[in-house]
């Protein structure tokens, strides 16, 4: 069949599946369509690259996992990082003993949590308030099973800048979640 | 005795980036005892190890499963924006 017939197909029956896909991996949902819309039209162009007996919506859904890496890497790069808002300063005085109101309370850390629905949706908050760097850094790391220095090798980053940069991330989000989580 | 302390102290700071560094990328044998000691003197960063391990597992599950966000149906002329995009290459 010729590529553009089977892409209107494709379009009319896989749409939805891609893009239940990409809001999965991005709050953004006028980003999600756009990166479907641009899998498609990758698609398209390396129609020649896609085996007949592969299903179309496993490959697909492929080119869209890239388009998901690409719009994290790009933010990563570009979103510039304020020192004030992103760093550990708030966390740790200048000698780097914690700050009185950050230090981390104990609470008990149960992997069952994942089974309730009204912690995730806390989860989902804190995630989402991250700064935008911070937030791509987390979704790099975890959205598939890349490994750490893959990802610093894609972003020509070090292993230093990426372990700091996830470490700004985590005392926000552990923060985040004592406070909204289990204080409440 | 005064060199090896001051080699072995680490600040919080430090210390929990090598919490990190550990998650993340594995740390050396100097790295590691300077954490063991700095977290066995320092309750709160014990505290920190623990829980940004859990955070790292909960993590792991959470963002590589679809997460738990309703979806929201695509917007009827979205299919036929696509395609007449694809029309026009």
């Amino acid at each position: 069949m010729e590529a553009k017939e089977t892409l209107k197909v494709w379009v009319e029956e896989h749409s939805q599946t891609l893009y239940n896909f990409a809001v999965s991996k991005i709050d953004d949902t006028e980003i999600a369509k756009d990166l479907v819309q641009d899998s498609f039209i990758a698609a398209y162009a390396g129609f020649e690259n896609y085996k007949e007996n592969s299903s179309p919506r496993t490959w697909l859904i492929g080119i869209l996992k890239h388009k998901i890496a690409d719009h994290y890497r790009s933010l990563y790069k570009n979103e510039h990082i304020s020192i004030t808002q992103e760093g550990t300063s708030a966390f740790f005085d200048n000698v780097g003993m914690w700050d009185s109101k950050h230090i981390p309370k104990d609470f008990s850390t149960d992997v069952n949590l994942l089974d309730d629905t009204e912690f995730l949706y806390v989860l989902n908050a804190c995630i989402g308030k991250l700064p935008k760097k911070l937030n791509s850094a987390i979704q790099l790391k975890y959205y598939s099973d890349i490994s750490s220095s893959q990802i610093c090798k894609d972003l020509s980053i070090t292993a230093t800048n990426f372990w700091q940069m996830l470490h700004r991330a985590k005392l926000r989000l552990r923060e985040c979640l004592e406070i909204n989580w289990f204080k409440v | 005795m005064r060199f090896i302390m001051s080699w072995l102290m680490l600040s919080c700071n430090k210390a929990t980036e090598l919490v990190e560094k550990k998650i993340y990328f594995g740390l050396s044998i100097s790295e590691r005892i300077k954490l063991l000691f700095h977290n066995r003197n320092c309750a709160v960063c014990e505290h920190y190890q623990k829980q940004s391990v859990w955070l790292h597992d909960i993590l792991k599950v959470f963002l590589a499963k679809n997460g738990n966000k309703p979806v929201s149906i695509l917007p009827a002329d979205f299919k036929s924006r696509i395609i007449r995009k694809i029309e026009e290459i």
